[in-house]
């Protein structure tokens, strides 16, 4: 009798045992998934991080130049003689491009009337926060900026 | 009774739990047994647990557990190369631009990518070697009269469509060696009459451009593999019709046991082997890459994957002896003839005819072996 109850147990431990060794596979599958479907690391090279932007010749004081560098939409501005800035021309509201009003030096969201200055703050409209900069500078005669 | 509301009669005591007596979980698990990885059947109206444990209890012939190994192998292999495929489509582009360079994306940057690429690489090896053998099986124990001609022709076409798949996948890397590989196997397919035309169709032309590429995958992950399903879905169906074949002494005095200790426990125990061999194969012997296909310079040892071999080297060997086209007739005829072999063969599993068909059999078999070293040896002489 005693026999039989401890045959039982060790059957029931090598039942526990086997399933848990099989139920491990799911685990195992299942982290490999999930790091399998996490993109790896594609950020842009040395080489692809600096946008030529055109020359500062060309761009007259107070006006604004639209690059396109990839999938990013960035604006250059000429605030002053030896002075540029580089801001994203992504909508910080619903992410719509946005349009340079060259009559009162702003920048106009098409969708939703969001408006700001040229240093990329926001002036009225939906949006909450300013364009993201970028930095520029100015090489001999070529606007250079870095994403 | 006016002032009670309608449905305040106590229901009986429910021993379902909370989903059960919402979804027929039964039903749902009945899709094992459909599909073969359950060898008993359940019975829908019973809650889950009570049919699983009657199915299982069944008494089952001890020798049933080996004639269901193969069909339930290869479906495993068929749901892995899904979960796999449906992996590496997350990363593939299929175009002849940036094919190639996101299947070395995936095999150089995504984690575990090689694995999963390399476990689909061979589990598809895997699933030919199979699906043939099982045919093979059939044919040399004469198991495709009587009541199996279907089972007969599911596992022939199940072949011919992996086949196909195999084929589209191939090209799909557009490395040297699948592109030049599926211009060779295209210049087999297209000298067959009926089958040709039907793949050219199929395809959307006889070139090799970035439009056809994704004629090929389409087919690849979705047309071909959507054929396979339904086959093992007939061939299931058409099992539990009629049943697994039982030997003669099996028949009158079988060792019966439980249907769990007997079809369950094993075929865990198989598939975890099979899967351990894949894990092994696809770590210890990856199948190399080769450089970007380019399609104005052709590798010196390009040639037809290994099931096309024998039909190229019956295209190609001895010109002068028959022509093309009739060489082709001749393919097809061959595999018409092998499809409807029960209808052929109508002996009843024994006596002379059936030993004269099983002969010719085997002698086809080693024709076919001797014919597919010729159409290696046909490319690398080259």
């Amino acid at each position: 009798m005693a026999d039989e109850t401890a045959d039982q147990e060790r059957r029931g431990f090598l039942k526990w045992l086997t399933a848990g060794f099989l139920a491990l596979w799911a685990p195992a599958a299942g982290i490999m998934t999930a790091s399998f479907l996490k993109p790896p690391e594609h950020g842009p090279r040395v080489g692809e991080r600096m946008i030529r932007a055109g020359t500062l010749s060309s761009l007259a004081i107070g006006e604004s130049r639209f690059v396109r560098h990839g999938l990013e939409p960035i604006f250059v501005v000429r605030l002053a003689d030896q002075q540029v800035m580089a801001v994203s021309a992504v909508c910080t509201h619903m992410q719509c491009i946005l349009h340079w009003n060259r009559d009162n030096s702003t920048f106009l969201c098409p969708c939703h009337d969001g408006v700001f200055d040229k240093t990329g703050n926001v002036l009225s409209g939906p949006p909450k926060k300013p364009l993201r900069q970028y930095s520029a500078e100015i090489r001999s005669d070529e606007i250079v900026v870095f994403t | 009774m006016s002032d009670a509301p309608r449905d305040t009669q106590t229901p009986p005591p429910d021993s379902r739990s909370w989903l059960e007596r919402r979804v027929n979980l039964t039903e749902i698990a009945s899709l094992l047994t459909v599909f073969g990885l359950l060898p008993a059947e359940l019975d829908t109206r019973k809650p889950l647990r009570e049919a699983l444990g009657e199915a299982l209890s069944q008494p089952m012939s001890y020798y049933e557990r080996w004639p269901r190994l193969l069909g339930l192998l290869a479906f495993v292999l068929f749901l892995l190369l899904g979960a796999t495929g449906i992996l590496l489509a997350f990363y593939y582009q299929p175009t002849a631009d940036a094919a190639y360079p996101s299947v070395v994306a995936i095999a150089r940057d995504v984690s575990f990518g090689s694995l999963v690429h390399q476990v689909h690489a061979w589990a598809s090896i895997l699933f030919l070697f199979l699906l043939a053998f099982r045919v093979i099986r059939f044919f040399s124990i004469g198991l495709y009269g009587r009541g199996r001609e279907i089972i007969w022709m599911v596992g022939v076409l199940a072949f011919v469509v992996a086949t196909f798949t195999d084929l589209t996948g191939r090209l799909l890397p557009w490395d040297a060696r699948g592109y030049w590989t599926t211009i060779r196997a295209r210049e087999v397919i297209d000298a067959l009459p009926l089958i040709g035309p039907i793949v050219t169709f199929l395809v959307g032309g006889k070139g090799l451009d970035s439009l056809i590429l994704t004629r090929f995958y389409v087919l690849h992950i979705g047309g071909f593999p959507f054929v396979l399903l339904i086959l093992f879905y007939l061939h299931f169906a058409s099992i539990r019709r009629v049943g697994v074949p039982l030997p003669l002494d099996a028949a009158q005095k079988p060792r019966v046991g439980r249907a769990l200790r007997i079809a369950g426990i094993d075929m865990i125990l198989l598939v975890l082997l099979m899967l351990g061999v894949l894990l092994t194969f696809a770590i210890i012997v990856p199948i190399p890459f080769d450089v970007q296909a380019d399609p104005f310079a052709t590798p010196p040892n390009a040639h037809a994957p290994w099931y096309l071999l024998a039909p190229h080297a019956v295209l190609e060997a001895v010109p002068g002896l028959l022509p093309r086209f009739v060489r082709g007739l001749l393919l097809d005829g061959l595999l018409a003839g092998f499809l409807f072999l029960p209808f052929l063969d109508r002996s009843p599993g024994t006596g002379a005819r059936n030993r004269a068909f099983l002969a010719a059999g085997l002698a086809l078999l080693v024709i076919w072996v001797l014919l597919t070293w010729q159409g290696w040896f046909l490319e690398v002489s080259r």
